[in-house]
């Protein structure tokens, strides 16, 4: 008997109306706000069927497979190896090709996780091991909104940068997921782990881009006791400029958005490097971080 | 001074950003190389952009002269800039 055809589903991220027809956990059905953003369909295929990559980016990962996204962004193919759950390999798809799809139709991603406060979007950039990922998740433990892990999809609208909600998944050490409240993280879905850490699905993601407000670059530094905020040490043109997620897409259009949005957003929100001593955890680093929110401008 | 053709310039909050379109490589200039930049493109000369700052911030105008001359050497250098052909920026 044949297997029934895969059901067809939805969802929206990174600014994207995604259509896709295969097992997504924690992806499938996401979102579903307005859907007026430009769609990008995402289809299964062997790895031989994607040796003709004319015109399109085609990765090539010795761990996550074979995988191509069109020029214009609109196709996104995968062949990820067979023994992979599709959770761990969807960790390349979510982590690269749909920022790349989302650069393509005209957004801007950049290396930062992001979470919604009082329906504003605030960004935390970092380093690999900085702690975006478990501090943006202790402020949602906090009671802010999950917009984003690790690339957040800005978009200059109007004169105003806005954050696009990402698919609602994050990765987090084992240990620090711990850590966390037990009543907020009751509630995120574990889908695996791996290497020692957690793949979740974090609800509560708005339905729609909002403005972003503050962006704060988080460093963990060994020769300091106390939490600082200070302006941020490679000034702020060079944070955000040198924050972009995609460094290899070189056209000038898009060189010329991504300073447009970087200019505009050093207008518009506050860029703040929040240096963090090794002692203070992501739950300190949180609240630090919402207390000088509350401060008045 | 003539920006060239390949090259966006924006300003950031106490700062400018040169972008080449070409080589995709960001310039930053200072709060002083903004002044300088920002005198050339207002002034039809550089004499006439030294003046204008010379006046503003009450220095000394031929060593004024001298740093802005430097100054538009490097953005010649860095392709940022074209050169007309009596050698005046």
């Amino acid at each position: 008997m044949a297997s029934p055809e895969p059901a067809r589903w939805r969802a929206t991220a990174f600014g994207l109306e995604l259509l896709g027809d295969f097992e997504a956990p924690g992806l499938a059905g996401r979102g579903g706000g307005a859907r007026s953003g430009p769609s990008t369909t995402l289809a299964l295929a062997s790895p031989g069927e994607l040796d003709d990559a004319t015109g399109a980016f085609l990765f090539d990962h010795r761990f996550y497979g074979r995988h191509r996204v069109s020029s214009d962004g609109t196709h996104v193919v995968c062949a990820p190896p067979a023994d992979l759950p599709a959770w761990l390999w969807q960790r390349f798809l979510v982590g690269q090709l749909l920022p790349l799809a989302s650069l393509l139709h005209g957004h801007e991603p950049l290396h930062a996780s992001a979470v919604g406060i009082d329906g504003q979007a605030v960004l935390l950039m970092g380093t690999s091991g900085a702690g975006k990922s478990s501090v943006a998740l202790s402020l949602v433990a906090a009671g802010a909104r999950f917009l984003a892990d690790d690339v957040s999809a800005l978009e200059l609208r109007d004169g105003a940068v806005l954050a696009h909600p990402g698919p609602g998944l994050a990765s987090i050490e084992a240990d620090q997921l711990a850590r966390m409240p037990a009543e907020a993280s009751a509630g995120w879905t574990r889908l695996g782990s791996h290497e020692g850490e957690v793949r979740v699905s974090v609800g509560g993601v708005p339905g729609e881009a909002l403005p972003v407000a503050a962006v704060y670059v988080l460093t963990r530094r060994a020769d300091i006791e106390s939490l600082d905020v200070a302006a941020p040490s490679l000034g702020v043109p060079e944070t955000l400029l040198g924050g972009t997620f995609n460094a290899y897409v070189q056209e000038p259009a898009r060189l010329s958005r991504l300073l447009d949005l970087s200019a505009r957003l050093a207008e518009t929100a506050p860029v703040r490097e929040v240096r963090i001593p090794m002692s203070i955890g992501p739950a300190e680093s949180a609240e630090a971080i919402a207390a000088v929110r509350r401060e008045p401008a | 001074m003539r920006l060239a053709k390949h090259v966006a310039v924006r300003r950031f909050p106490g700062e400018t950003v040169i972008l080449n379109l070409v080589t995709g490589d960001y310039h930053g200039l200072d709060a002083m190389g903004t002044a300088f930049f920002e005198a050339l493109q207002r002034n039809p000369d550089l004499s006439s952009a030294v003046e204008e700052l010379a006046g503003a911030y009450d220095v000394d105008s031929q060593e004024l002269e001298k740093d802005m001359q430097a100054f538009c050497g490097g953005l010649v250098e860095r392709g940022l800039i074209e050169v007309k052909p009596d050698g005046v920026a």
